[in-house]
């Protein structure tokens, strides 16, 4: 059975209890067709599960947020994006957790479940993700760099990044999961659910405007890259993040190799500001101390304060 | 003057001479790309190198703002430092598992130091590899002349770990450079070159990877060092010179006095002031012909101490860096 431990490990004790805030949902796409917005109504906003068996783990996070039927409807095509960056331990999300949400989505119905991804097939060979992709009867779609394969969108309200690009086959899928690993960032510190939505985009985007010319490094540079990512989270809205938070690099992010910590969670929720927050705090951050969280909770994309959100700490 | 010191001053002139002059401060040219000059393939083990690794697949080969491609978010750093290009090669024993091998071509020997000193937490060991080599858990960095080589396990275990010193030394063996460390080095007492971190930084987003003490680039380095022991941590930046050193010295005493994040600044003297940040600890910083230095207090320190350890870094900044190089080289490879 899972135990309700509270948020002692997120939140001071001194946090007003019951405060908590079960937020509007304002997931809807902005632009013709793409994933769906997700449910209005979950029992919490942000599920930690804790344990050694990631895969039940994840599927335990899930259920506290109401069940895999509440986010993927039957007959349903799914978009899966894990991180696949790089090979090295503690960068990239647990072949066990993409498994076992291939298999909720599998037992909810859905037509069809893919990963789409502009990195090549050694990366996913290298992570060992391929390989529970067959298995699992999944299908990955490796997307050529080529802009002809991204449909630009309009940014609305852009601080930065007034147009960006999009996967073309992004937009044939009802569903769409985030399934970043939160880890360092050698430039903003930390990465999450935010930042893994680059991997949607058109690589000369994330390249050529993302970042600043001749690759500056000034914290100007690194605002900007920060402030294109919450603008491109302005127009892609994931039904359901799911964040590998069990073994991670907590230095030499986010390529690694660097030092591994064990903090052993998953997390997950619908609202991103809420969920990278309290990865914040797995690796000893605030979410106020990243640039990227501060911006989104500007930008209303969700919660940045854990005391104002429903937060449940389960142990397996 | 005695014929004793006539001999001895001219015996430290000979020293001087014999060594390489002190570095002259990095142009802004020398942080960016530059093309690649070696071929990395040649330093790639073959099966007949190794007893229980081959090479698995061809490896991948990028350069200049190809990294982009290979390191998808967190290249900045390496261009910060000076990258050239980069060889990915996996190897795979009888039994499948896989080590990963990286070696960078940096812009120069002291970039390859910098990014060895950055990628090196100090919590593992040394490792008679390269240069300077460093074990730690799962993974093992060494630099040697402009490269920094990169070799990353599956596990922390015996079986792993000894196949990644099995091919940093295959590696190691066909990389036939040497180059110097930073000339900045020589300004720490020669106790901190064993801190338990010392990185050479080559701008903000290394420095703030470490402490960042503004949220913007307030101290516009080209060059520094970040070292930590249990008393201090220190931080040295050089500029092309004493004017520039001083004018930056005015603008960032400026900004420690206008940051909500610090607070009681007092001027000592025209070269020195302190201040205390948000968690209470108290920060010296002291301007040095080209050099500005911050001692930042871990612990309870009396100032005479603080005093001591500008004093030991003011000599060190004076001019007899050639001296101290020479004396060096005899104890670090």
């Amino acid at each position: 059975m899972p135990k309700k431990i509270g948020r002692r490990e997120f939140i001071s004790k001194s946090a007003t209890a019951g405060a908590a805030v079960v937020f509007g949902r304002r997931f809807l796409s902005g632009f013709g067709g793409g994933p769906t917005a997700a449910p209005a109504k979950d029992l919490i906003d942000v599920a930690v599960v804790s344990g050694a068996d990631y895969a039940a783990m994840t599927a335990k996070a899930v259920e506290a947020l109401g069940g895999i039927g509440k986010y993927v409807p039957k007959n349903s095509k799914v978009l899966l994006m894990p991180n696949v960056q790089s090979k090295n331990p503690g960068t990239f999300t647990k072949p066990e957790i993409l498994r076992s949400v291939i298999k909720m989505c599998k037992s909810a119905g859905a037509k069809e479940i893919a990963c789409l991804s502009y990195l090549g097939q050694p990366n996913w060979d290298g992570t060992g993700l391929a390989q529970v992709i067959q298995e699992e009867g999944a299908i990955l779609k490796l997307i050529p760099r080529d802009d002809v394969n991204y449909k630009a969108v309009p940014v609305p309200d852009a601080a930065a990044l007034k147009e960006a690009k999009i996967m073309n086959e992004f937009f044939n899928y009802d569903v769409f999961i985030n399934m970043p690993i939160t880890k360092d960032h050698a430039g903003s510190k930390f990465t999450g659910t935010l930042k893994n939505l680059m991997g949607l985009n058109s690589p000369s985007v994330n390249r050529g405007v993302f970042h600043k010319p001749n690759w500056q490094t000034d914290p100007v540079a690194i605002e900007h890259l920060e402030t294109c990512i919450v603008d491109l989270n302005l127009v892609i809205k994931p039904t359901l993040n799911i964040v590998d938070a069990t073994e991670i690099i907590r230095t030499n992010g986010p390529m690694g190799p660097g030092e591994l910590i064990k903090p052993l969670k998953v997390i997950a929720g619908v609202d991103r500001v809420a969920v990278d927050s309290a990865c914040a705090a797995v690796l000893g951050l605030k979410g106020e101390d990243i640039i990227m969280i501060r911006k989104a909770y500007a930008k209303k994309l969700g919660e940045i304060d854990l005391k104002k959100v429903k937060l449940q700490e389960i142990k397996i | 003057m005695t014929l004793m010191k006539i001999a001895r001053l001219v015996f430290f002139l000979l020293i001087a001479l014999a060594v390489s002059s002190p570095a002259a401060p990095l142009r802004e040219s020398a942080a960016i790309s530059t093309p690649a000059a070696l071929d990395l393939n040649a330093f790639l083990p073959a099966a007949a190198d190794l007893r229980e690794w081959a090479p698995k697949d061809p490896p991948q080969e990028f350069k200049g703002d190809d990294l982009f491609l290979y390191i998808d978010g967190g290249a900045e750093l390496y261009r910060e430092y000076g990258f050239r290009q980069v060889i990915a090669q996996d190897y795979r024993n009888g039994k499948g598992k896989i080590i990963s091998l990286e070696i960078f071509e940096m812009a120069s020997a002291e970039a390859a130091y910098g990014m060895f000193s950055f990628k090196s937490s100090g919590r593992g060991k040394p490792a008679a590899v390269g240069q300077d080599g460093r074990l730690e858990d799962y993974f093992l960095n060494f630099w040697k002349g402009p490269c920094l080589v990169t070799l990353t396990g599956y596990d922390a275990g015996p079986e792993c770990v000894r196949g990644i010193l099995e091919i940093a030394r295959a590696v190691d063996a066909r990389i036939r450079l040497q180059g110097s460390r930073p000339s900045l080095l020589y300004v720490l007492p020669k106790e901190w070159m064993k801190a338990s971190r010392l990185v050479y930084l080559r701008g903000v987003l290394g420095l703030n990877n470490i402490h960042p003490f503004f949220p913007n680039d307030v101290f516009r380095f080209k060059e520094g060092l970040a070292a930590e022991q249990d008393k201090f941590k220190i931080f040295i930046f050089r500029y092309a010179g004493p004017a520039e050193a001083r004018q930056r010295f005015q603008e960032i005493k400026k900004a420690f006095s206008q940051s909500p994040a610090y607070k009681d600044l007092k001027n000592l003297n025209e070269s020195n002031f302190e201040t205390v940040d948000a968690k209470g600890d108290k920060l010296y910083i002291q301007n040095y012909n080209s050099h500005i230095s911050i001692i930042l207090t871990l612990t309870q320190t009396d100032r005479q101490s603080v005093s001591d350890m500008f004093d030991q870094l003011n000599f060190m900044a004076g001019g007899s860096e050639p001296i101290r190089r020479a004396a060096d080289a005899r104890t670090m490879r």
